[in-house]
């Protein structure tokens, strides 16, 4: 049969609709503001919380409303799915003006972003008229914004601003407490909360109710271990600190370890081990194995009492739970506890905090500036109060009121020393790490058995040590080549180059790597 | 009917099209790139390859010269081809630059020595060592041959095997009294009381270099405070306490907002109070 000849131009035509389609669509798109003094911004982020999205659009309409001839909009993408688009955003140089920095590292921090360091010096326009006014615009911040510098430690630039401060906290349904304890008072110290958990089990077993003291999940465990831990091991730092600069990083404990200086049998780790498999006694059953939305169903659904989350949750608790949440600092081991007491310094600082919503401007913005104006006015004392009250979460600028009923998300600034972890969870290649996990469940449950736990980390663990101590050592040997060619390369801009001089400070850096290479490298070549 | 080329696609001028993308698209691009800059955005490739075109350029340019061979220590995928190049393009730089020109032979000397000391796969400690000396014995005052001294240091305490913790804390002292460039007279100072405390375990050797780095003060962040820490911690153990509060609290001062901070004003007060009960 012959084939009529309109089909033979069919695919073809089908193809150009699409095309023609498509290609409107794109234009009608950039177009769509029209006006040509209309500059449009785009703010990229992973920001979806509950009351996020509704806070950036209140101060982008503040903003707008003082520069009308401005549209922005936002590019909200799932946090799960974030740091890959960012980085194809990044390299494929189409990421929005001002881009959130999850997960960004210096490589693609430094190449793609504008140094916002000769900005923050001073002070931020829209602070006009509040105490802030004067004050330099890094100042305004609680880090001074250490953490952002932290994550261009080579250029030593600072490239974001953070606009949060993340706290993790001890979350508890009132109604629930009361029913089970009389009072609507929560536990006061770790002891406190072991008790809790025993009238948890009464109350089951009068009751025939399936209550579950916190509900967990593996991220959120491994932050309340993360916080919880270090009460242990606060006083060795004191005198193990290899440096005595009152802190024990990762490599640290590793060559503590492979030195033979310590173990899981002294007594600091041991009581940390102990305090994990208490911990999680009081945990949802098999916690390891679920995740965050898992943990706030469990508690949205009253089959817990408590959950133990971030403050970027309280939002999405106040929004549907069916009953009245409270807030309150994960209790610590108190200096009277007859077990936990005698290692502990007392309830550790907050200072640090965690920074969240990290946002910078791109060097390929077409409108820097206006992007720049706007990060300052996102950080400006008026700006940050409304965005705390829209969003429930905690301004990292100074002096903005806390959430409406959240002043306890606020980060605790006294307090003493934190001590350090013992799973090495954010040690080199994760080797150690794996280990550990893969074997925790020993420890942890009805029949878990702490010793023998202890004895497994003594005997097996230092191989895997060793291993992610190579590692490490192969990045600073790359970091030391690096630096090589960031000095040479200083010492041959022009003469009159300001930037020239900081070719010492690119030499310091190599020594230090270099110092810390050699240093280690005997422990990571040990058989 | 299978795509035919017409005459406008024919050889010569397809060669033609090649040479002039060749020409024109890297002259575009090279507009807008400024290699130093790029090196400092840490887009080491995109400073290479501009770097490689201005020397193919300028050949006789050492500038331009030795800014390439350092990118090619940097440059992705590293090869040993690359470092080669570098290596010779150094070698270069050191013959052409004329007695005047202390600056080019000078780092082209130090970069040599960089190359066999940490990147070579196995480095060549004694050629490192050698062109590190000779850097020292012919630019002497330079920043650079200070800076050798720094590595000679390094080499002479960490990478000398059979050579005692005294033995090498001994050279260092040597090299330190040599050295007089700041940067450098810092990190020896540094180095030594990191071998005198982590190697023997003497903190009354470690405390007056730990002193002498920090009174010329670091520039990298934060090092400062820690170096503050350190000193407070051994001067604790030897009982200096008047010491040991000072340091405390210019750390507690400068980083008030650090988690460490309140234990550290409160282990000031202790060392103050040992001060005041002593007799």
């Amino acid at each position: 049969m012959k084939t009529p000849p309109w089909r033979r131009w069919l695919g073809l035509l089908l193809f150009a609709g699409i095309f023609l389609t498509a290609a409107w669509h794109v234009h009608s798109h950039r177009r769509a503001p029209a006006g040509a003094e209309t500059v449009e911004l785009y703010v990229g982020h992973w920001l979806l919380h509950a009351g996020m999205r509704e806070a950036f659009d209140d101060a982008i309409a503040g903003y707008q409303r003082l520069h009308p001839h401005v549209v922005i909009r936002q590019i909200p993408v799932p946090v799960r799915s974030y740091e890959a688009w960012a980085r194809t955003q990044l390299i494929g140089g189409t990421a929005p003006d001002i881009t959130g920095m999850l997960r960004l590292n210096e490589e693609l921090i430094s190449r793609h972003f504008l140094p916002l360091t000769p900005h923050l010096d001073r002070p931020n326009p829209y602070n006009a008229g509040t105490p802030l006014a004067n004050v330099p615009w890094r100042d305004t911040f609680v880090d001074g914004l250490t953490a952002m510098r932290n994550l261009t430690p080579t250029s030593g630039e600072i490239h974001g601003v953070s606009l949060q401060v993340n706290t993790q906290r001890l979350y508890y349904n009132r109604e629930l407490l009361r029913a089970i304890t009389g009072s609507e008072t929560p536990p006061a110290d770790f002891a406190g909360l072991l008790a809790f958990g025993r009238q948890v089990a009464a109350y089951n077993e009068r009751t025939g109710a399936q209550l579950v003291p916190i509900a967990g999940c593996g991220p959120y465990s491994q932050f309340l271990f993360d916080l919880l831990l270090p009460s242990q091991t606060q006083r060795l730092v004191l005198s193990a600190s290899p440096n005595r600069n009152l802190r024990v990083l990762p490599v640290e404990l590793a060559g503590l370890i492979l030195q033979g200086r310590v173990d899981y049998d002294t007594p600091a780790l041991r009581r940390s081990l102990e305090l994990l498999h208490d911990m999680a006694g009081l945990l949802t059953p098999g916690y390891p194995q679920l995740q965050r939305d898992d943990a706030i169903f469990t508690y949205l659904q009253q089959n817990s009492v408590m959950l133990y989350a971030g403050s970027w949750d309280y939002a999405v608790l106040l929004r549907d739970g069916a009953f009245t949440t409270g807030i309150m600092p994960m209790p610590a081991p108190a200096a009277d506890d007859p077990v936990y007491g005698p290692l502990t310094l007392g309830p550790i600082s907050e200072a640090a905090g965690n920074p969240e919503a990290m946002l910078g401007v791109l060097r390929s913005s077409r409108h820097r500036e206006v992007a720049l104006d706007f990060l300052h006015y996102l950080s400006s004392r008026p700006a940050t109060a409304e965005f705390s009250r829209i969003s429930h979460r905690v301004s990292s600028v100074i002096g903005t009121p806390p959430p409406p009923d959240g002043s306890l998300l606020v980060p605790r600034l006294e307090g003493e020393l934190p001590g350090f972890t013992v799973d090495f969870r954010w040690f080199a290649a994760g080797s150690a790490s794996n280990f550990f996990q893969r074997h925790v469940h020993g420890a942890i449950g009805p029949r878990g058995d702490v010793a023998a736990f202890a004895a497994r980390l003594n005997a097996e663990l230092p191989r895997y040590l060793r291993q992610d101590l190579a590692w490490q050592l192969q990045q600073l040997r790359r970091d030391v080549q690096r630096l090589d060619a960031m000095a040479a390369l200083q010492l041959t801009l022009a003469p009159d180059d300001a930037t020239r001089e900081g070719w010492t400070r690119h030499a310091e850096m190599q020594h230090t790597r270099q110092l810390e290479n050699l240093h280690y490298r005997p422990l990571a070549d040990a058989p | 009917m299978p795509f035919t080329p017409g005459p406008i696609f024919n050889r010569g001028f397809r060669r033609w099209l090649l040479v002039m993308a060749a020409v024109l698209l890297p002259a575009a691009h090279s507009a807008e790139t400024d290699p130093w800059q790029a090196a400092l955005n840490l887009d080491y490739n995109t400073a290479s390859a501009e770097l490689a075109r201005r020397h193919a350029l300028d050949p006789a340019d050492l500038r331009n010269a030795t800014a390439y061979a350092a990118s090619l220590l940097v440059r992705q995928p590293r090869t040993a081809a690359n470092l080669s190049e570098a290596r010779d393009l150094l070698v270069r730089v050191r013959q052409r630059a004329g007695p005047a020109d202390a600056d080019h032979r000078a780092l082209a000397l130090y970069l040599l020595a960089r190359i066999e000391h940490d990147h070579e796969s196995t480095p060549r400690l004694e050629a490192a060592r050698a062109h590190y000396e000779e850097l020292r014995r012919d630019h002497p005052g330079h920043p650079l041959a200070d800076q050798a001294g720094v590595h000679l240091a390094l080499l002479a305490g960490w990478q000398s095997p059979g050579v005692t913790p005294e033995q090498a804390a001994a050279r260092i002292a040597a090299l330190l009294d040599t050295v007089t460039a700041p940067a450098a007279r810092r990190e020896l100072h540094h180095l030594l009381g990191f071998l005198h405390w982590h190697r023997r375990q003497d903190a009354a050797a470690a405390l007056p270099h730990f002193l002498a780095g920090r009174a010329i003060g670091y520039e990298t962040p934060y090092r400062n405070g820690e170096a503050d820490l350190t000193i407070a911690g051994l001067a604790t153990e030897l009982g200096r306490d008047q010491l040991a509060a000072q340091h405390y609290l210019t750390f507690a001062e400068a980083y008030p907002r650090d988690a460490r901070t309140q234990t550290v004003r409160r282990l000031a007060a202790e060392a103050r109070a040992r001060t005041a009960a002593a007799p």
